[in-house]
């Protein structure tokens, strides 16, 4: 133990020699792992967000739902009363809460511009369906008349309200009628979160907004829900069944598939036009688009990193044979080879643990910064700051990797000799 | 001295070692690749968004009924004339614009051999197609006129089917008017949204993650089948499909156009057009500039600190020949000169070989996407500004080294030699 202590001291004290060389090589690692933390804290602080979102629509749900299939003489199959009471006798003994819901597309006004948006007929019961929060007022209620009430989407009170906080847009009437309709005014009793983190991006980037589907447009949150018949009756575009428990989502899941059947098991929307949707699986297919797309994301920090370990292995290979004379004396006084070796090796990993701790602040500075610059998200937590860390040290164990092996090959005799001569 | 023997008294020690010079070079190809790769993909993109927009279908847009909307709000024909100046209203340049009906697929589920449909005379135009010979058809053609796609022509009238030639289809008899020039293999791959069906990519990843964000599973194969034939719209019944061309540079307001217009009208319908090149084409993507800037001075700022301590190593290494040179009359301009030529000759390297691994990277990012469009050209304007600054930090990574080996006096470096 004593033995490896004085094989560290001696690193530490070679670095400390050459004071300008060493600061030199910590700010390579510095600049490194501070590109590390911040891809890191990018890329993952999305990621997550997106998960922690998307969880928000309820991992606990079913669906029975129109898929959004685009085939040329695809069969319209129904989805009304009928199909509600069968899926209330097949989930029957279930501990499930089935609400259907019916959709419009709708046109709020706003001033001369209008805006599309869906009008989503909902059932005092359908807050149970998303775990999305009310940000003021109230939930629609059984009491509530066409027409006298509506919730919106934080989205949609962004719009209309652009200077006001939830509070204050209670009471005060929106312009929104379904497309192709006149607009009558409809007072506001309550608005929702927006459970969307990062709306501005989303949208900013969203190309396929036009191409999304009725139902599929609900996940965008930019919904006006009104009261239970205060759209047209007809046929239903959704039911939602919130279960207890997993083991019910599957159960349930089989149950209703026995009504509406699937061929295909490798798509999450299958060639029909109505069908079960696991909220689930969907979820699990967002997250492991974003884990490949973070994944791939990882390819800028190892390349950055990667790049340092050359850079500084090359150079440490070269400083190596600067330092010959020195390393023969050590070994002439009886150092084994493993200490010299672990003497350059602790002197390459202290330097690059100095220049990752530096690192740390200016990646955070730098992501700062970026973030103002690109509206691009940005997390910096303690587990990221550690695992940059680690990628210092190993920076530092790669790229002393091959000056500690030629330091250890070094043969005493002919380094003084040649010294001497 | 002259520059020139300068300069090859400084690339000499580079090229003496050349995997040193190379390795150690790996901060400024590197830099210089991050600079320069996302140039030369979004620039080749617009270039071919631009130059080839019709070749690769980013001027087309694909309107089709809402399947998860209630029933009602179908597309009917004369939605097209709204259409028509709704966008002519807001200055959009329609190229063609019409409506079809799908009568039958031919082939599997998906129309793969092909597709009978009714169509607005317009709407093979707007579909992107062109004709090898006659003409398109009129508003004043019968029943029984028809344009053939070139697959079509020779599936139902075999190889010498001509204009003028009658063929039979799905029990009609059909006289032909056009047949349109054969679709290229590129166009036969890419679907409504920009993508190519056929790339890897696309099935593994791409397609699923569409389905996740909510855009529609497309059973379109008839489209790219090369096999449809079109025959005058007749009557009222409601659309399957309106087809519209618009300039690239449009295509984007005239899909929201469209949307909004058709809302008005009580439509549901989904406005489908490729998804990845107005993004290109537009703005927002110019706001990823500063990460890549962040990246490109990173990758340089490492490059040149170890480019300035390799410099003070090599100046201690070298004293005996600086006090040579000094003692031969060399001034401590000239010595310095030779670094400061030393670091800018490593650098111009290190730029020549970036560019190489930047147009190394666009290729492979171009490989593995599954958007239809996707290419890379060098981007000159970046390059310029790039190794200006790639040189400008070379040279001030020299600046120290330089700077060293200047104030080295001729009697030390003797001297610590002879010992």
């Amino acid at each position: 133990m004593r033995c490896f202590a004085a094989v560290v001291g001696e690193g530490l004290r070679a670095a400390r020699r050459h004071p300008l060389r060493s600061v030199l090589t910590a700010a390579t690692s510095a600049v490194a792992i501070a590109v590390t933390v911040n891809v890191i804290s990018l890329v993952y602080g999305l990621g997550e967000d997106v998960m922690r979102d998307a969880a928000l629509f309820g991992r606990r749900r079913v669906d029975v739902v129109r898929f959004p299939v685009l085939l040329a003489g695809l069969e319209r199959e129904p989805l009304g009363e009928a199909e509600h009471a069968r899926m209330l006798d097949v989930l029957d003994g279930l501990d499930a809460l089935v609400v259907p819901r019916r959709q419009v597309p709708g046109v709020l006004h706003v001033d001369e511009a209008s805006h599309a948006v869906g009008l989503v007929r909902a059932p005092p019961s359908y807050l149970s369906t998303i775990d999305v929060a009310l940000a003021a007022g109230r939930w629609l209620r059984d009491a509530d008349a066409p027409g006298t009430a509506c919730v919106l989407d934080a989205a949609v009170a962004a719009l209309v309200f652009p200077d006001l906080e939830p509070g204050a847009m209670l009471g005060r009437d929106v312009q929104i009628a379904p497309g192709g309709e006149a607009a009558r005014a409809v007072p506001v009793v309550g608005v929702l979160t927006d459970p969307l983190t990062h709306r501005d991006l989303f949208d900013a980037f969203d190309e396929g907004r036009g191409a999304r589907a009725l139902t599929s447009s609900l996940l965008s949150f930019r919904n006006v829900y009104l009261p239970d018949d205060s759209l047209e009756h007809g046929e239903y575009t959704g039911i939602t069944v919130t279960l207890a428990s997993d083991a019910e989502v599957d159960d349930a899941a089989r149950r209703l598939r026995t009504i509406w059947p699937v061929e295909e098991t490798d798509s999450l929307i299958p060639r029909r036009s109505v069908g079960v949707l696991v909220r689930r699986d969907w979820m699990e297919m967002l997250g492991s688009s974003s884990q490949t797309g973070a994944f791939l994301s990882n390819v800028v920090w190892m390349i950055i990193v990667g790049v340092a370990v050359v850079m500084l292995s090359t150079l440490n290979l070269i400083t190596i044979r600067e330092r010959y004379d020195e390393l023969a004396i050590r070994r002439v006084e009886g150092a084994e080879t493993s200490d010299v070796a672990l003497q350059v090796t602790v002197e390459g990993v202290f330097l690059a643990l100095l220049g990752g701790l530096a690192g740390l602040p200016l990646g955070y500075v730098g992501a700062e910064v970026l973030r103002d610059i690109v509206g691009f998200p940005f997390r910096f937590e303690l587990r990221y700051a550690l695992f940059a860390t680690g990628v210092a040290i190993v920076l530092g164990l790669f790229s002393s990797v091959l000056p500690a092996l030629h330091a250890a090959r070094l043969q005493p005799v002919a380094v003084l000799t040649r010294r001497r001569t | 001295m002259s520059f020139l023997s300068a300069f090859g008294l400084a690339v000499r020690p580079l090229v003496r070692r050349p995997m040193r010079t190379f390795l150690l070079l790996q901060g400024t190809i590197w830099g210089v690749a991050v600079a320069l790769f996302p140039s030369a993909v979004i620039e080749g993109t617009r270039h071919a968004t631009l130059t080839r927009g019709a070749a690769l279908g980013a001027d087309r847009i694909a309107v089709a009924p809402d399947p998860t909307a209630p029933a009602g709000g179908d597309l009917k024909p004369d939605d097209v004339a709204r259409l028509r100046e709704a966008l002519g209203r807001d200055g959009i340049d329609v190229l063609a614009l019409g409506g079809l009906r799908v009568l039958r697929l031919l082939g599997g589920e998906g129309g793969e051999d092909g597709a009978l449909v009714e169509a607005d005379p317009e709407t093979p135009r707007a579909r992107g197609l062109d004709l090898a010979e006659g003409r398109w058809l009129r508003a004043d053609d019968g029943p029984d006129a028809c344009v053939l796609e070139a697959g079509a022509a020779v599936r139902f009238g075999g190889p010498g089917v001509h204009a003028g030639d009658t063929v039979g289809v799905d029990g009609r008899t059909l006289r032909v008017v056009g047949i349109t020039t054969r679709q290229d293999a590129t166009r036969r791959a890419t679907n409504d949204l920009g993508f190519d069906v056929t790339h890897p990519m696309y099935a593994k990843l791409g397609r699923m993650l569409l389905l996740a964000l909510g855009i529609p599973r497309l059973e379109d194969a008839w489209k790219r089948s090369d096999g449809v034939v079109y025959v005058p719209l007749a009557g009222d019944a409601s659309l399957d499909w309106i087809h519209l061309r618009a300039p690239p540079s449009d295509v984007k307001r005239a899909a929201a156009r469209s949307s909004e217009t058709l809302l008005a009208r009580g439509r549901a319908a989904l406005v489908l057009h490729p998804l990845v090149l107005p993004l290109v084409l537009g703005k927002e993507i110019d706001r990823f500039e500063a990460v890549r800037t962040a990246l490109f001075l990173a990758c340089l700022v490492m490059g040149a600190v170890v480019m300035a301590n390799l410099g003070l190593l090599t100046v201690l290494h070298r004293g005996h020949e600086i006090a040579v040179r000094r003692v031969e009359g060399a001034t401590r301009g000239r010595i310095a000169t030779q670094f400061l030529l030393e670091g800018l000759a490593l650098t111009a390297v290190g730029c020549v070989l970036g560019g190489v691994l930047a147009m190394g990277l666009a290729a492979l990012r171009v490989a593995v996407e599954p958007v239809t469009g996707f290419d890379w050209i060098f981007p000159w304007r970046d390059a310029w500004l790039v190794v200006a600054v790639a040189l400008f930090i070379g040279c001030a990574a020299s600046l120290l080294p330089a700077w060293r080996a200047s104030r080295l006096q001729p009697v030390e470096g003797l001297a610590e030699e002879g010992r």
